[in-house]
Parts: C-alpha cells; sequence; structure tokens
C-alpha cells in the first residue's frame, strides 16, 4: 500500500504541478488590422428615372426617336358649377279659409295656383333664361302648418316638374293645428321653364285643400301655410340662356424640374413644342383672355413674357359644340415659328407662370341654346414638350443631402471609395462633394479638386451614344477626413455637367433616346482596427 | 462574440489533436487496455472500475505550433496575436479529439472466457479547416481581391454519445479474440455534410460571390440548455463493433491488432439540417432608387438597407430529415517482445480513418513489470509529424486497488505551452483475485 500511495501522489503532483503555473485570470487579444472590401450600392438608372421625377411630367419618344420630357399643365378646367348653379330657394304660401256661410256644407275645397322663380347663382342671373332643367340630385321641402279648426286633406301639384312622363304630386292629411314636413327627392325629374304664360326661369304649383266641414265647431280666419324649399340641387343638364359671365382664374404654374437646383448654364434644346388643347363639352361660347403667361427662369429673378401667336395677343373664342354630349377640341401647337417657346426654355425655364379669365357669351345671347351636362367639361390643357436634343454646357447644379454616419471613425484606419459609372448618356461631369456640420460650415471636401467623374459615352455624328464610357473614381480618405466625414452633418454637391462637346465651338447637337443607362456602382475599401477585446 | 473568437481561436491555435492511446495500448495490467483492444484480458479475475473514476482521458494537442509559439503569458494574463497565429497554420489543417470517461465498468474472467460491462460517455470533434478560412478572417477579403478563396474542406463532426458496451473474450490456445458489441445513443451532434465553398470578391466592383454547395446536420442542439435532461437523454440510437485479436506464439513474442469503432448513429431527434440547395450567395450594393422618395435620397434608410442587404444574403434552408453519421474507425498493430520477465519492448503502430484522410502514428517503447502491482513503460511517439512526444505509463496495485497514470507526451505535463500535445489518462479500479495463469511467471507478461 505503501507503494501505491508513493506513486499515486507523484502522478497527481506531476498532473496538477503545471497547471498552477499558467493559471490565468485574463485573456486578451492583440489588435489587428484588416482589409475588408464590399460593394455598397449597384444601380442601373434609366432615362426614365432620371428624368421623370414629377408628378407632372412624363417621357415620350417623338417620330424621331429622341426622348421628349413632357410637362403638363391644365390651364383651367370648367364644369356645371361654373357655369350655371342653382341656388337653394324657398316659397311660403297662405290658403286662407272662407266662412262656408249657410246651408251647411259637409265638406268645402279650396283651390290655389302659385307662381315659385327658381334662383340661379350668377353675375348675370337675371338675364339668365333657362328652358329646360333635369336635376340629378338634391331634395323639395314641404311643410304644412294647418291653423283650421277641421281636418283637411292638401294635394300639391307641380305640373311642368316630371319623372317619367307623371307631374309632381303630393298629398297629406292634416288634423286640426297639425303641421307635417316631408323631403321629396327630386332626382330625374325634368324641369319645363317655357310656360309662355309665365316670365323665365319661373313654374307653377297648385293647391287643393279639401276641408271637412264640422258645423258643430265655429270657423275662424284661420289658414293653411305650405312652405316649399329646394335644397341642395345638384344640376344633370340645362339649357338655354346662361348669361353673360365672367370667371376669373388664379395663376397657375408649370414646374420645369429638369433645371431644379440649378445654379447655371447655357442650354440649347432644338425644337421645343408647346401645346394648348382645349376639350370643350359646354355647349356656349367662352372667350378666354390671357392676362399673363411668362417663365420664370433658373435664376429666379428673371421672367420672359411668353408669347403665342393667337392666344397672348388677343381674346379668343373657345370652340363649343353643337349637339349635347358632343366634344369640341382644339389644339394649338406654339414652337420657335409662332413663338418664342425656345428661346424660354434655352433661358432655363423653372416655371411657366399662367393667369386668365374666362367670359361666356360674350357677345350676348346665341341663335341656339347654351346647352350643359354634369358629365362636361370645359378644360384647356398645355404640354410643354422637352425635347432631349441638342446641347448645354456650363450647366451647374447643387444638391445637399442629410447623413448621419454613426460608426467609429477610430476604427476606420483608412477609406477608399470606388465609384464606378458606366455612363451611356452624352454628357461629361465634374463634381466636387463638400462636407459641412450641422451649421452648414464646410469642414472637408472628398476631392482636393473637382474631379471629372464620369465621361460621355461615346457618340455617333448624329450625337447618339453608340458605347457606354466606364470611368471608376477611387477617394481615398484616412485621418482626419475620415472624421471629418462621420462627423459630417450634410454633404453639399456640386456638379458641372457639359453635354459631349458642347460648349462653343463646337456646341455639339446630342441627342438622349429611350434605352440610355446609367450604371452607377458605389464600393468602399476600408482598413479596419479590430480589438478583438471590445467585440 | 468575443467568446465565439476564442473558441475559434483556440481551435485552431490550440487545436484538438488525435490521441491514440499508444502508451494505453502496451500497458500491462491496466483492464482498460481492453478499450483499445477487446481481445486483452485483465489480470484479475474480477475487475470494477471506480465510477466516474474508472477512466478519465484528458488530451490537448496542437498540429500547428505550441501554445508559447502563439500566445504570451503576460503576468496571469494570456495574450493572442491572431495574425501570429495564422501564420502558423498548415495549408490544410485537421483537428480531432475524443474524450471518453468512463462511467463504470465491471469485468469478470470465467474459465477462458471475458465478459466486460462498460458505460462511457464520447465527446468527439473532428475539425477539418484550410488556413485560407482565417486568412481571410484575419486578413479580410480585401487581400484576395480577384481570386477565389477556397474553404473547401471546411468540416466539422461534433459528436456527443453515449456507449454502453457488452465485451466479449475467448482464449483459443496462442490466440486471444475478442469483440465489443456497442449501443450507441446520440446527444448532440453538428455535422458539416458537405462544405464546398468558395469566396470571390470582384477586383473591380468589390462585389462579393460565395459560391459551392454547403450542408450541415444538426441534432440535440437545443436539448442544452436544459442540460438536466439534455444528460440523460438516451435517444439517436447507433450501434458499433470493436474487433481484437491477440496471438502469442512463444514466451518471448506477443502481436496484437484490433479495429474499433465501426459503426455509427442515426440522428433522428430534434434534427435541424441548414442547405443552400445549390444556390450562390451575391452579395451586391443595394438599388439605391428603391430609397428616393420624391426626388430626395433617404440615405438613413440606405445605412439601413446595406445592412439588411448583407444579412438577408446568407440565409440557409432549414429541413427536418433524419441523418447518419459515422464513428471513426481506429486500427492499431502492436508487437511486443520480453527481454525478461521484467524488461520488454514494444512498438506500436494506429492508424485512424477520418474523413479527410488516414492519420497514422508510430510508437517504440520499453515497460518495466514488477509482477502485478507495478507496471511502468516510457515510450517515444511520431503522430502525424509531430515528433517531440515521450510517453509515459504507471499502474501500481495496492490490494484491490488499482491506479494508473499514463501520457503520450509527459514532457508537457511540466510545460504544457510548449508543447503541442498534451495527454493524460487516469483511473482508479478494484481488482480482485489474480488469473490462475497470471499467477505463473508467464503471467507478468501479459
Amino acid at each position: 500500500m505503501k507503494k501505491f500511495f508513493f506513486w499515486s501522489v507523484l502522478c497527481v503532483i506531476l498532473l496538477f504541478v503545471s497547471c498552477q503555473k499558467y493559471q490565468l485570470d485574463d485573456v486578451k487579444f492583440k489588435p489587428f488590422d484588416t482589409n475588408l472590401a464590399g460593394e455598397l450600392i449597384n444601380s442601373t438608372f434609366t432615362v426614365s428615372d432620371i428624368f421623370e421625377r414629377g408628378s407632372n411630367s412624363f417621357l415620350i419618344v417623338d417620330e424621331n426617336g429622341v426622348l421628349n420630357v413632357v410637362y403638363k399643365g391644365t390651364i383651367f378646367s370648367f364644369s356645371i358649377d361654373d357655369i350655371i348653379k342653382l341656388g337653394d330657394a324657398e316659397m311660403t304660401n297662405t290658403l286662407p279659409y272662407p266662412n262656408p256661410g249657410f246651408p251647411i256644407p259637409v265638406m268645402d275645397t279650396i283651390q290655389n295656383t302659385e307662381v315659385f322663380t327658381l334662383d340661379f347663382d350668377l353675375d348675370d342671373a337675371e338675364n339668365v333664361e333657362v328652358h329646360e332643367l333635369a336635376i340629378l340630385n338634391g331634395f323639395l321641402n314641404i311643410k304644412l302648418a294647418s291653423d283650421l279648426a277641421f281636418s283637411t286633406k292638401v294635394s300639391l301639384t307641380i305640373p311642368n316638374a316630371t319623372k317619367d312622363g307623371q307631374p309632381f304630386h303630393y298629398e297629406v292629411d292634416l288634423l286640426p293645428g297639425q303641421t307635417k314636413e316631408n323631403n321629396f327627392d327630386m332626382s330625374d325629374y325634368l324641369f319645363d321653364l317655357t310656360q309662355e304664360d309665365l316670365g323665365f326661369n319661373q313654374i307653377l304649383i297648385d293647391y287643393q285643400a279639401i276641408i271637412s266641414y264640422d258645423p258643430d265647431i265655429p270657423a275662424g280666419d284661420d289658414q293653411l301655410t305650405i312652405t316649399l324649399s329646394f335644397k341642395d340641387i345638384g344640376i344633370d343638364f340645362v339649357t338655354g340662356y346662361f348669361g353673360q359671365n365672367l370667371i376669373a382664374l388664379d395663376t397657375d404654374t408649370i414646374d420645369i424640374d429638369l433645371f431644379d437646383n440649378t445654379l447655371q448654364g447655357q442650354f440649347q434644346f432644338l425644337d421645343p413644342l408647346l401645346t394648348f388643347t382645349t376639350y370643350n363639352g359646354i355647349g356656349l361660347p367662352v372667350e378666354v383672355d390671357v392676362t399673363e403667361f411668362k417663365s420664370l427662369n433658373i435664376d429666379d429673378q428673371t421672367e420672359t413674357e411668353l408669347i403665342l401667336e393667337g392666344i397672348t395677343d388677343a381674346p379668343f373664342i373657345i370652340a363649343y359644340p353643337t349637339v349635347m354630349g358632343d366634344t369640341a377640341t382644339m389644339v394649338n401647337e406654339f414652337t420657335n415659328e409662332n413663338s418664342n417657346i425656345e428661346t424660354i426654355l434655352n433661358d432655363g425655364a423653372k416655371k411657366i407662370v399662367w393667369g386668365l379669365n374666362a367670359t361666356t357669351n360674350p357677345n350676348g345671347p346665341t341663335p341656339e341654346l347654351n346647352f350643359i351636362s354634369h358629365e362636361a367639361r370645359l378644360k384647356i390643357e398645355t404640354d410643354v414638350h422637352l425635347p432631349l436634343k441638342g446641347y448645354a454646357w456650363d450647366w451647374v447644379f447643387t444638391d445637399t443631402i442629410a447623413i448621419n454616419v454613426d460608426e467609429n471613425p477610430e476604427e476606420l484606419l483608412e477609406i477608399t471609395f470606388r465609384l464606378i459609372l458606366d455612363n451611356g448618356f452624352p454628357a461629361d461631369a465634374i463634381v466636387q462633394v463638400y462636407m459641412t456640420d450641422s451649421l452648414f460650415q464646410l469642414t472637408d471636401s472628398l476631392f482636393a479638386e473637382p474631379s471629372q467623374i464620369f465621361a460621355s459615352g461615346i457618340i455617333d455624328q448624329d450625337g447618339i451614344v453608340i458605347q457606354p464610357t466606364k470611368t471608376i473614381t477611387d477617394i481615398k480618405l484616412s485621418g482626419e477626413s475620415i472624421t471629418n466625414l462621420t462627423e459630417a452633418s450634410h454633404l453639399i454637391i456640386f456638379v458641372g455637367m457639359e453635354t459631349t462637346n458642347g460648349s462653343p465651338p463646337e456646341n455639339q447637337v446630342i441627342q438622349i433616346k429611350d434605352d440610355y443607362t446609367l450604371g452607377f456602382i458605389l464600393s468602399i475599401k476600408a482598413k479596419v482596427f479590430v480589438n478583438p477585446d471590445e467585440i | 462574440m468575443r467568446r465565439l473568437i476564442i473558441i475559434s481561436l483556440f481551435l485552431v491555435a490550440g487545436g484538438l489533436n488525435a490521441q491514440q492511446d499508444l502508451t494505453l495500448y502496451q500497458l500491462s495490467g491496466v483492464p482498460q487496455r481492453n478499450l483499445v483492444n477487446p481481445a486483452v484480458f485483465p489480470d484479475s479475475k474480477m475487475v470494477i472500475g471506480i465510477p466516474a473514476l474508472a477512466s478519465i482521458n484528458l488530451n490537448y494537442n496542437n498540429v500547428s505550433f505550441s501554445v508559447n509559439d502563439g500566445f504570451v503569458i503576460d503576468g496571469s494574463t494570456l495574450v493572442i496575436d491572431p495574425e501570429y497565429l495564422v501564420s502558423k497554420l498548415n495549408d490544410d489543417n485537421y483537428i480531432y479529439n475524443q474524450e471518453q470517461d468512463q462511467w463504470f465498468m465491471f469485468g469478470y474472467v470465467f474459465g477462458k472466457n471475458y465478459l466486460q460491462l462498460g458505460i462511457s460517455d464520447k465527446v468527439l470533434i473532428d475539425l477539418t479547416f484550410p488556413k485560407s478560412i482565417f486568412e481571410l478572417a484575419i486578413q479580410g477579403n480585401a487581400a484576395f481581391l480577384g481570386e477565389r478563396v477556397s474553404i473547401e474542406g471546411l468540416g466539422l463532426n461534433a459528436t456527443h454519445y453515449r456507449e454502453i458496451s457488452l465485451g466479449y473474450a475467448r482464449k483459443l490456445g496462442k490466440w486471444d479474440v475478442g469483440i465489443h458489441a456497442n449501443l450507441l445513443f446520440g446527444l448532440a451532434n453538428i455535422y458539416t455534410r458537405t462544405f464546398d465553398m468558395g469566396i470571390y470578391t470582384d477586383p473591380e466592383t468589390y462585389a462579393i460571390l460565395i459560391d459551392g454547395d454547403i450542408e450541415v446536420n444538426t441534432s440535440g442542439l437545443d436539448n442544452i440548455d436544459d442540460f438536466g435532461n439534455y444528460i440523460t437523454r438516451m435517444v439517436n440510437n447507433g450501434f458499433a463493433v470493436d474487433l481484437g485479436v491477440v496471438y502469442k506464439p512463444n514466451k518471448d513474442w506477443e502481436f496484437s491488432t484490433s479495429i474499433l469503432d465501426l459503426g455509427g448513429i442515426k440522428w433522428k431527434e430534434n434534427v435541424k439540417s441548414y442547405v443552400n440547395n445549390g444556390k450562390s450567395f451575391a452579395l451586391n450594393g443595394i438599388d439605391i432608387k428603391d430609397y428616393i422618395y420624391d426626388g430626395d435620397l433617404d440615405t438613413d434608410s440606405i445605412l439601413e438597407g446595406i445592412k439588411d442587404s448583407i444579412s438577408e444574403v446568407f440565409k440557409l434552408d432549414e429541413v427536418n430529415d433524419n441523418y447518419g453519421t459515422p464513428l471513426t474507425p481506429k486500427w492499431y498493430i502492436g508487437a511486443k517482445y520480453n527481454l525478461t520477465e521484467q524488461h520488454r519492448f514494444y512498438a506500436t503502430i494506429n492508424l485512424q480513418f477520418f474523413r479527410a484522410g488516414i492519420r497514422p502514428a508510430f510508437s517504440l517503447g520499453y515497460e518495466f513489470r514488477l509482477e502485478r502491482n507495478l507496471s511502468v513503460t516510457a515510450n517515444y511517439s511520431i503522430i502525424s509529424g509531430s515528433y517531440a512526444n515521450v510517453g509515459v505509463g504507471l499502474m501500481v496495485r495496492g490490494g484491490p486497488l488499482q491506479f494508473y497514470f499514463m501520457s503520450d507526451n509527459l514532457l508537457a505535463a511540466f510545460n504544457a505551452f510548449n508543447y503541442q500535445a498534451i495527454h493524460y489518462r487516469f483511473g482508479i479500479n478494484l481488482t480482485f483475485g489474480p488469473l490462475d495463469d497470471v499467477k505463473s511467471t508467464r503471467a507478468y507478461l501479459r
């Protein structure tokens, strides 16, 4: 046993002596540098992505295959409520009860007829002469109040307000002293306002009251009171003469956002086009007087009057249909032959502003009746077709991007941003990016000097890109520049652009086609300090 | 994350290497020799391993360098230099560890027969990895622009299973033959069935493409958090056999061979496998157009979008099909020459059959034995290219109590961090009654 214990103790000592020597309390890593690379952004921009940004613009390809940015605006749009509107109207009539006298009748009847004048809510309402009026919706409220001492049956008829050939008719029993009120849906009633024995815009109301006479009850000088009121009447269609009314329109604009953020530039757009299109479903002459039509240019200071022959030089009458349901369309196209549209676009128009007035029946009543339905519109639209064909130079624009880089710059020893642009557009650009603090104080820039980050695609003699050009730009940051970037709150980007050989004296005309693309890849390579103890 | 890095670096730097138990195979008088050759009889009629102490095996091996080569001990702090560690790796690296804790062992000799019952828990870690994957992690992908960094062959088979082993051996003249029938119960497994991946970083755009095939099977990992439930489970059945032969042509020579761990485990419980189904993972930049709203760039969302795109790229499909894993077969060949009754010389060859290939070991040793109460051995081994392995073994017995200790690399015990291999095995048994033939002089040769 002694040997056993001796050897056992020896082995245990051998086993654990070294472990005691390496009694470790902590493990630490030696930091190291690693080099990481990755692609951050990979996008391909089509012409739609680049040019079709606003809701008021779209792209078309013209007959020459050139891409056009079309800016669309509605100069005005009238509907029936702008032309003629029936206001709420009320009429109260009383039916006095005559003394029945003697002999003693068991019943007595009172009959009466009244004229109700409709109230049209127009400046020239007094001259409005409506012939037919179809109701789209709305109500006729009838309130009957009896002060009579007897029970009474009252009936009311509007003989010239028909629905499915039947005149409006209403009967009701009233107890002594009772009041009853009802709303009647007047949808689909047609009012014929052409009775020769009435004035314009008037309708007849026929009343009848049948009184249950009771000789035991003394009759007084009591009466029935009847109140009629039209409420919230919407017109389905109306014919007649609507008067001569002036419709003033607010100033409105078309934004040409192609020049957003543009600071300066020289542009030459070839063959721009402005179309002025009227769609008129209202059967009456309307005269339009353009009070202003101008462009605001890229400096937001300069205004240029837009001259459109036949539109801006004198009031003009919009073509109108002669049959209800038809639409008269009139298209006026303006080029540099009959307008100065090319001039204002080449000046860098950012907005086109207009104001105008419209007058209905400018020459008074017409041989034909005016008409309008609730579906009819009088609309004038204008489209500015900006063909992306021409040249530009000295085009400088800027943009500001808010950034928030939540990274520890101490771990970033060196960063290289790689920008790869595969440019299928006929334009060159130089760029400078400034970093600013939250107060927009400049702290640094990405480039020592503005740098050409993309070069024009290769073009043929017609200015059409036949091969894209790839440009790779490495932007290396280290030390303080990384700190400035990670602490920056904004990046201000300045871009100087020129179409291929666009500056004088070459003034090379280029064309933008709808299949052009711009490949955009942003990658990063970074030397990173790694301290595993802090991971 | 830090814990993960530490574990990873220890696996690499202090990788666990194959333990061939070369000393155990030849150390006379230790009943646990039967673990490595089922034909070996004990020298006592009845053997009882002390529960939980019958055989404890601790292994530590490093295929590439010692801890002191890659680590610095600064007082009580271990400082790890990842770059230096990676420089020490081979192009293809291989790690294997088997930990075995024998909870219980009982053996009984009757006539020419020997029956043995043992219960053990085994943990296998079989890891292969290319140096490139750690070069990629440390140096970064920017150091490999335009190169396809192959991480093919990255594989892990980590298994914890329980083995109930019934052994039978019989003497047939000059021959002793034996077999173990092992009933296996898998507790947890991670098995990289396929990992043939490569990472390519485009030199121009820095876009990253990860291609190839991956299939990783797991089972039982969700159970580990509830350790009490985990350790008592008997699920995921498997079966394996061990075969052994000892041939003693005369009193001077003894030849032996054994094949262990022929079998595998079928994993059925809580299976989660992850496959890419042939898909490549492309880590491209986001489309910035998705972050332009009304003409304005949402820069805050861009940074989030980039982070999201990275996390979304590496998504594997999960499947729950049963799968099987093989054990790692081992083949021992031994020869022993008895110079005298006390002095013996031996040689041992061991081959282990991994998925990545065969790992050989060779050992030459000397043994001194004094009756049944003391065996001492020393050996020198070459283990898969590692030449600094001097092993010792000791068995002492006092009455029925037997203690044994052995190491395939004793020098490491005195300065563990200077050596690539550290190995201990020790245990305590109760032994009763010498065998009849052991009483004879020749028995000392057992």
